[in-house]
């Protein structure tokens, strides 16, 4: 693994953290019938903070990220996003789900629909957008994320890349407030891998509060606010990426940090 | 290649290779031959097997198909056209497609009135055109969603007739229930939004529809009264002179076609005249023939003789005292007994039929002096060439004479002499047979340019019969229909003559019931009939309850009464038709295509309900879809035929052909949830989880994401279920709907026709294959155009 995600400079001046809360997390439990997946989560978010969360599978981390968007339902403790509670009120969580994007680790577009479409369904029925209104925003992302001139193929004409980076300015087009990444390069080779973080880097640049999961290590050091490490459901550890990475405090950490970096 | 060195393993080219063309043997046609048909021994051997099997499926049936008659008003007449081709055989000679001719419209349309033919038509032809803008969305103008919303109404009105206003007012109630739904959608829940457009629909058609239709009659009526009337008095005086000329029309057509069969009888009689040297010969060899098998009956008895006596070693004799041997040895000797007799009775068969039946060679000659042998004098040295008689029969005196000495001593040799002089008489009888063959061709051979002429007389003949019998059909159908109208207009000219008095009653009637009902004690006011009436109730209560029942009665009976003659007066729109008259093709269309279009929306919901998470939901959905499917079709339709009528209340009727849709649709929806359930599992959770972290709603992640895909992967089998349900329809046939198999079975009860299978059969089942197939390609066809995305 590489240390850094980029060979330029990153501007981390530009990048500024409001006092504001996004995304506030409370004493949050969640079990899978019995097994207790998620135990005792307390994070805070502030507007703007770009954070990376590692740990070994089955931790939990994506647990974690898909219950910010109730694609996995908490049991116990509060939730609370842009100052809504998640509940299971569906109409508030499609007004959070609208709010909050979300990229998966396979993509998952649409196969049926072009890259354009796949880009302004959601902005066409859940916000109401006109049609065209809507096209122009969708080449404008496509054009962020380099690749306008896919728009009118189909998902399976394109690279796994590429995809990632249409899944991405599919969640843009909802103008969303909090971006949520789950393992977005994990089935990318490394060359795929260096254009979708790209992308991310610079979306970080322009302020958008992101939560990573990745075991790019480059990525977190070079961007990441934070970086928290969970094992067994809990949270072990969390720092600066410097003090993360040179310092670790815990034993868990400091295993897992040799094994990822150690070659 | 030559700079190519086997021991070096550094290797640089320094030309490039120019492209040659393939060898002439893996290209085009012949690449194709050799690998398809002729790529090894097994190949090869499976390609000339299949070849033959097809050329001897081909030979049976083109000469069949093609050689057929498709002039003649009966299968007696198919059998004199193909017997005087030389075509007779045992039914393999030639189809009888005139039956086809005769009865395709029935086979179509039922008992449909001839005359309204254009309406199915019509709504068959709009079908297309409503279903364009669902199977082919790219190419067509997305307003025509319209008309398809529309079709289902306009082609109900279509084909059953009645006023205009009728589907129109039906169609409203949607329209309402969507209002409602829009409005409410606003201001309350889904729940209650849907509830409310459920409740106003109903009413809209429970309440609102009868009414309103029932004011346009009254008021459309009335204005049209005077004329009307006046109009059905014209009619009933002209009528009676239409139908007597009709009438006439059709006498005359009668006397012309009975004309018409006796010249082609005489046409007929004239060519058996010519052919009947034919007969001569063939009644000979019938006799011979049949000689030649009791012949060899005979020398297969000897056989068995000989090898019953083989095994006992001469006359069978117990080996012991025992029970057992005494038993076989008896069976032996009464088997050996029989066949003794058998063989002297099957032996003096063969010599009396060839004494009595058959004709001396010279007589036979005699008989062609005049005939085929001027034109082919060959035949009569044929003749000469034969034995006579006496040589074929008297050799079989002497066989007979030993043969009536045969004893259970008799010795192996002299019953292999026996068998052997038997079959040198066979042989002998054989060789007859073939002169006379040689004989019968060279006669068909003489009198084939004899009959070339007539040949064609009756075939012309016969086409004149079959424009004749067209005519005739047009006049019998008008006939019929004038003197119906005559009927109905005489009818109906009562029913509005006493219409104002019916409701001039109509007020007394109501004040009749109530006056009876006020007699009635309050508890049993409610009551439908006497019986229901408690043991102990009083004699007066019984009189009263049962006055007041009769009142009520003839009150509704008028009411009824009076409501169907402005119905009827106050109609603006098609002649109603029965669904009753409905049969055939249209039937199994009708029910088909219903079947199909209620199904599908149907079998997406039941689906989407058996996924769902909502637990009753969801186990009202799985048990629907068992015990639907877990149930035969015909076990349904019975219950919709039968069973049905006692859950519906007292004197609804509810038409039979609705019902069959309702069974029909429901057993195929079950089918199709689970063709569809079968997509939707198929599709991977990601799907669901993309639309769900873009905020889309529910219906709207089923409407845009999942549905569009599940569908996709389930076309072959939601159009494997189309074509199930469609020739499923046939089943109808068992409660009574005149599907075409059912018509079919009409048409051989007709007398001119019993005896027709194969053609009603081929015709019935190309009418269905034609849809099936058309059914099959268009699914291959939007499976092709959907196959943009590869997984």
């Amino acid at each position: 693994m590489s240390d850094t995600a980029i060979d330029r400079e990153i501007n981390r001046d530009a990048m500024k953290v409001s006092d504001e809360v996004a995304i506030q997390i409370t004493d949050m439990n969640k079990w899978y019938g019995t097994f207790h997946v998620l135990r005792d989560i307390n994070l805070t978010v502030n507007r703007g903070e770009r954070i990376v969360v590692c740990g070994p599978s089955g931790s939990g981390k994506s647990t974690l990220i898909r219950c910010i968007n109730r694609l996995e339902e908490h049991q116990a403790g509060t939730i609370m996003v842009d100052g809504t509670e998640l509940s299971s009120d569906l109409k508030n969580i499609d007004k959070i789900r609208s709010e909050v994007g979300m990229c998966f680790q396979h993509f998952n577009l649409f196969p049926h629909l072009t890259i354009l479409e796949n880009l302004t369904l959601a902005p066409i029925w859940v916000r109401k957008t006109p049609k065209k209104e809507a096209e122009e925003t969708a080449m404008h992302y496509l054009e962020k994320v380099k690749i306008p001139e896919q728009a009118d193929k189909y998902p399976g004409q394109l690279s796994g890349g590429q995809q990632q980076r249409v899944a991405i300015a599919r969640s843009l087009c909802m103008k969303p407030r909090i971006m949520l990444f789950d393992e977005p390069t994990s089935a990318l080779d490394p060359e795929m891998i260096k254009e979708v973080l790209d992308t991310m880097i610079e979306l970080a640049e322009e302020g958008m509060t992101m939560i990573c999961v990745t075991h790019e290590m480059g990525f977190a050091r070079q961007v990441a606010n934070r970086v928290i490490f969970m094992d067994a459901g809990q949270i072990v550890e969390q720092n600066e990426p410097e003090e993360f990475f040179n310092n670790p405090q815990s034993e868990r950490t400091q295993l897992f940090l040799s094994q990822i970096l150690g070659h | 290649m030559s700079d190519l060195h086997a021991h070096t393993t550094s290797y640089v080219r320094k030309e490039m290779l120019p492209e040659q063309t393939p060898p002439i043997t893996e290209t085009g046609a012949i690449k194709w031959v050799r690998e398809n048909l002729f790529s090894g021994w097994m190949n090869i051997l499976l390609t000339v097997i299949s070849l033959f099997v097809i050329y001897l499926a081909l030979s049976l049936v083109l000469p069949w198909a093609f050689g057929g008659v498709w002039n003649a008003g009966s299968l007696t007449e198919c059998r004199e056209v193909l017997f005087s081709f030389y075509k007779g055989g045992h039914g393999h000679g030639g189809a009888c497609w005139a039956v086809i001719e005769d009865r395709w419209l029935q086979i179509m349309f039922g008992f449909y009135p001839p005359d309204q033919y254009w309406r199915p038509i019509l709504a068959f032809v709009l079908f297309f055109v409503a279903l364009a803008p669902v199977l082919f969305a790219d190419k067509v103008p997305g307003q025509l969603i319209w008309f398809s919303l529309a079709y289902p109404f306009l082609a109900a009105w279509l084909i059953w007739g009645g006023s205009f206003w009728v589907p129109v007012f039906a169609a409203m109630g949607f329209v309402l229930a969507f209002i409602v739904l829009k409005f409410l959608g606003k201001i309350a829940g889904p729940i209650v939004a849907n509830l409310g457009a459920l409740v106003a629909a109903l009413v809209w058609w429970g309440a609102i529809m009868t009414p309103l239709t029932d004011g346009l009659n009254k008021m459309i009526g009335n204005s049209r009264f005077d004329s009307t009337l006046s109009t059905l008095e014209a009619r009933t005086a002209e009528l009676p002179a239409e139908v007597a000329a009709l009438e006439a029309q059709g006498a005359d057509k009668e006397a012309e076609i009975a004309a018409a069969v006796d010249a082609k009888n005489a046409t007929l009689t004239a060519m058996t005249e010519i052919r009947i040297e034919e007969f001569v010969i063939a009644n000979e060899v019938e006799a011979k023939e049949d000689a030649l098998q009791r012949l060899d009956a005979a020398q297969d008895s000897i056989e068995d003789l000989s090898d019953i006596l083989a095994t006992w070693n001469g006359a069978p004799s117990p080996a012991s005292d025992s029970e057992k041997d005494i038993a076989e040895a008896e069976a032996a000797t009464s088997a050996a007994e029989t066949l003794i007799g058998n063989i002297g009775s099957l032996l003096s068969d063969a010599q009396s039929g060839l004494a009595d039946d058959t004709l001396e060679p010279a007589e036979l000659a005699g008989t062609f002096i005049v005939g085929a042998s001027q034109e082919d004098p060959s035949i009569l040295g044929d003749f000469d060439a034969m034995v006579d008689k006496a040589a074929l029969s008297n050799p079989l005196n002497d066989l007979i004479d030993r043969a009536g000495a045969v004893t259970l001593n008799e010795s192996q040799g002299d019953l292999a002499s026996l068998r052997a002089d038997t079959e040198t008489v066979m042989a002998a009888l054989s060789t007859n047979i073939a002169s006379l063959d040689t004989i019968m061709d060279k006669i068909i051979a003489t009198n084939a340019d004899d009959l070339v002429e007539p040949q064609a007389q009756f075939l012309d003949q016969m086409a004149d019969l079959a424009s004749l019998r067209d005519e005739a059909t047009t006049i019998a159908q008008a006939t019929f229909r004038v003197s119906s109208e005559e009927s109905d207009t005489r009818g109906f000219l009562a029913v509005l003559q006493s219409l104002n008095d019916r409701e001039a009653a109509l007020p007394i009637l109501r004040d009749e019931t109530a006056g009876a009902l006020a007699l009635v004690p309050s508890d049993y006011r409610n009551m439908i009939a006497v019986n229901q009436l408690p043991e102990d109730a009083s004699a007066e209560d019984r009189a009263a309850l049962s006055t007041y029942l009769g009142a009520r009665n003839i009150e509704l009976s008028t009411q009824a009464s009076v409501r169907e003659t402005y119905g009827e007066l106050g109609r603006v729109g098609l002649t109603p038709i029965d669904s009753r008259q409905i049969g055939g093709f249209l039937l199994a269309l009708i029910i088909g295509i219903a079947g199909i279009v209620l199904s599908l929306p149907l079998g997406i919901l039941l689906a989407l309900g058996r996924q769902s998470h909502l637990f009753f939901l969801n186990k009202v959905c799985v048990v629907f879809i068992e015990v639907i499917r877990g149930v035969p079709l015909i076990v349904w339709l019975f219950t919709a035929s039968l069973l049905l009528n006692y859950f519906l209340p007292p004197g609804s009727n509810f038409d039979l052909m609705l019902r069959v849709i309702i069974m029909v649709t429901l057993f195929s929806s079950a089918y199709i949830a689970e063709v569809i359930r079968g997509g939707l599992a198929a599709l991977p959770t990601g799907q669901y989880e993309g639309a769900d972290s873009l905020g889309l709603g529910y219906w709207q992640s089923m409407q845009l994401i999942i549905l569009p895909q599940a569908m996709k992967i389930s076309i072959p089998g939601i159009v494997n279920s189309f074509i199930g349900l469609f020739k499923d329809t046939t089943l109808v046939l068992f409660i009574g709907l005149l599907d075409p198999v059912g018509l079919s079975n009409a048409i051989r009860a007709d007398t001119d026709w019993n005896g027709v299978y194969w053609e009603l059969f081929v015709f019935i089942g190309l009418l269905f294959f034609i849809f099936c197939f058309s059914m099959g390609r268009y699914s291959l066809h939007l499976e092709k155009k959907l196959q943009r995305e590869h997984r």
